[in-house]
């Protein structure tokens, strides 16, 4: 009777070593990726940069005096940015962004028609909450930005 | 010292440590100042009964007895850490193992900071002193320098783990991770870290080989390293020299980037380097053959020192931390990677053409295994330090499944494999009592942290997407305790696999237990010769 020995070589550990490795290479790319995918709730890449002008910037766009308010009805937003004196700001650039507090799937950016008092844009909102972001630029080159928060209520049956 | 000065000074030392426990402005000092009256009251009673007796033959060959002591300990600390671990775990499966009377004494809170000292301080020191000691006079020739310093060591250690440990029960903490014991107890580890580090470096000093084996370096940085940090993350002001409480001297994010700087190297130093040493001596033993790249393992100490120190602020990510210093410190992780795995490829081919080794000897398996455990805690680290990932990882379990998979598989397995190498040599015994047992204490092992880590992986993904997410109108949709409820089936399986570490752990105890006692297998005792391991270069 012959007693079968298998020897372990090195290309047996090698694969058991592949293995093992792969299974972990793989769990910890399932976190990589969950982390990546997932609302990281991030506001600005880089808190210490963005630190260095944060001050500067918001004396100066208050300095301007501005207001800014949205308003949503009818499938209208409705965007009004007034002086001190509540008159019209005169801008130089806007760009608005108006999206869910939390993923941006549901952004879009409205094309808006300027009536001499307001900007107003066509555009359907689900109810719930909604963020419009708000990055204008005066006469004088002074950034004014604004998140403005909606609230589009349920519709009534 | 004269006989007469020492019992002079253990009686004054009763006295005052009598006076501390009278004038005691909390529990925890108190009880921290009885244990000592008791322990000087001891040893005065001891140097008394001695008193006159003729000095002891000076023995010149290898001082093996506090290696043997050391191997008891570890043995001893390894099953108490295991199953404080095995019931804090099962307290967060079932939270009713709280119990009401216990409240302040052994709930989790209590119990949890005993647990992580219990396996990194008294499991994990023991070993690396006994192993330390051990290695570097097999290393050196020379016997251990300054006598009965190195029992001093021992028993100083032993002292400061009882010390801690009663202090945590009682609330003595000072809050930091790895470094909770209070100031006075600090003080007295520092003492006996300098006479440990004057006990090696002494050693080394009077070595009667010309070179100074990878191990030994490892052992050096590990002690120096270590020291370094102790003083550094624990410089605090007492509140009263009779109270246990003390007030850290940083505040805020230097206080807390002080403890990270500080825990991380105590990863890098007393979990990574000090083990390390032990790994490059005991690999190329047990496997008989020298170490696979000598190059390698010199390249990769001094990059794995250089790049260990600047790692710790990846514990601070998006913390009040500066960013530099965050992306410094995940900069830094990411490089670590590769001295790590430097290591772990040195060791595993060190057994290159004798593979056949991890089938038939059940230590070199462990120590095979220890080492791929290494690799995954060491490529995982790197992983979680990127600040995306991090952002995810953080305050879940996926830590805890990777420290685990660290001290479990890498610390406990190497540190195992050592204990079932040294036993039969520091008792003079043939070999051990059973191989089968060592290899039943593999596999549940094994199993044990495979059912941890998975556990573990799988919640902390869980947790993290739990708690991140949210509605489309921007509210979280799962309150905390949603996500402590949906934990319960993996808390169950870790609590398993602690089961099965724990049974094992019992397991190579009996087993080691038995080899001593089985007095048939003596063989002659072990000669100083000059170390065979990679002596050339």
């Amino acid at each position: 009777m012959t007693v079968r020995t298998r020897k372990l070589e090195g290309k047996h550990v090698l694969v058991m070593l592949l293995t093992a490795f792969g299974v972990i290479s793989l769990a910890n790319l399932a976190l990589a990726v969950a982390a990546v995918m997932s609302f990281p709730g991030m506001e600005v890449r880089n808190g210490y940069v963005a630190s260095q002008y944060f001050e500067e910037d918001r004396t100066r766009q208050e300095q301007l005096g501005w207001k800014a308010n949205a308003d949503y009805g009818d499938r209208q937003l409705m965007l009004t940015i007034t002086t001190t004196e509540g008159r019209p700001a005169k801008l130089d650039s806007l760009n608005v962004t108006i999206g869910r507090p939390t993923h941006m799937r549901s952004d879009q950016v409205p094309t808006f028609h300027y009536d001499g008092m307001r900007y107003l844009a066509e555009l359907h909102l689900d109810p719930g909450r909604w963020n419009l972001e708000l990055d204008a630029v005066s006469r004088e080159g002074i950034r004014f930005r604004q998140r403005l928060s909606l609230r589009v209520p349920r519709e009534k049956l | 010292m004269p006989n007469q000065a020492l019992i002079v000074v253990l009686g004054v030392l009763t006295l005052l440590a009598a006076m501390a426990a009278n004038y005691a402005r909390d529990l925890a000092y108190m009880a921290n100042a009885l244990t000592v009256m008791i322990v000087c009251v001891g040893l005065f009673i001891w140097r008394v009964r001695r008193y006159g007796e003729p000095p002891r033959a000076v023995d010149d060959g290898y001082q093996d007895g506090v290696i043997r002591a050391g191997v008891i300990a570890t043995a001893f600390w390894g099953v108490v850490g295991f199953l404080v671990g095995v019931v804090i775990a099962l307290q967060l499966t079932f939270p009713v193992l709280n119990f009401e009377w216990s409240e302040g004494l052994l709930n989790f809170g209590r119990l949890r900071p005993l647990h992580t000292s219990a396996v990194i301080f008294a499991f994990g020191g023991n070993a690396l002193i006994a192993c330390s000691f051990y290695i570097v006079q097999r290393t050196t020739a020379a016997r251990l320098w300054g006598g009965n310093l190195a029992w001093f060591v021992f028993w100083g250690y032993q002292l400061f783990i009882v010390l801690a440990a009663i202090g945590y029960l009682l609330g003595a903490t000072q809050s930091k991770e790895y470094a909770e014991p209070e100031w006075y107890v600090d003080i007295w580890l520092t003492i006996v870290w300098v006479a440990y580090l004057a006990v090696f470096l002494g050693t080394i000093i009077r070595r009667r080989e010309p070179h100074i084996y990878v191990a030994n370096w490892f052992f050096l940085s590990f002690i120096v390293t270590i020291a370094m940090l102790h003083l550094a993350n624990n410089i605090s002001i007492p509140v009263s020299i009779f109270g246990s409480k003390s007030v850290q001297l940083f505040a805020g994010v230097q206080d807390a980037m002080t403890q990270w700087w500080y825990a991380h190297n105590a990863v890098g130093f007393f979990l990574t380097a000090g083990f390390l040493g032990m790994m490059y001596y005991f690999v190329p033993k047990q496997a008989n053959r020298p170490v696979f790249s000598y190059k390698l393992s010199i390249v990769h100490f001094w990059s794995l020192i250089f790049m260990y120190i600047w790692a710790g602020p990846h514990h601070l990510h998006y913390t009040a931390l500066p960013d530099w210093a965050s992306t410094l410190g995940m900069v830094f992780s990411v490089m670590l990677w590769m001295p790590s795995w430097g290591g772990m490829i040195n060791g595993l081919m060190t057994l290159s053409g004798a593979w056949d080794k991890i089938r038939t000897d059940p230590i070199i398996r462990m120590m095979v295994v220890s080492l791929a455990f290494y690799g995954m805690a060491t490529f995982e680290g790197p992983m979680m330090s990127i600040k995306a990932v991090n952002s995810l990882s953080h305050y879940t379990d996926w830590t805890i499944g990777h420290v685990h998979s660290g001290a479990l598989g890498w610390n406990g397995l190497i540190t195992f494999a050592a204990l079932y190498f040294l036993t039969p040599k520091l008792w003079n015994r043939k070999g051990l009592y059973s191989l089968r047992l060592v290899s039943v204490h593999f596999w549940l092992a094994t199993v044990g942290i495979v059912f941890y880590a998975a556990s573990m992986w799988v919640t902390g993904i869980m947790e993290g997407l739990l708690w991140r997410e949210v509605d489309a109108n921007g509210f979280l949709v799962n309150s905390f305790a949603d996500t402590v409820v949906a934990k319960f089936p993996m808390y169950l399986v870790r609590s398993l696999g602690g089961v099965l570490y724990l049974l094992g752990a019992l397991i190579m105890c009996y087993n080691l237990w038995m080899t001593v006692m089985s007095d048939r297998q003596r063989k002659p005792v072990d000669q100083p010769t000059a170390a065979a391991v990679g002596g050339a270069m």
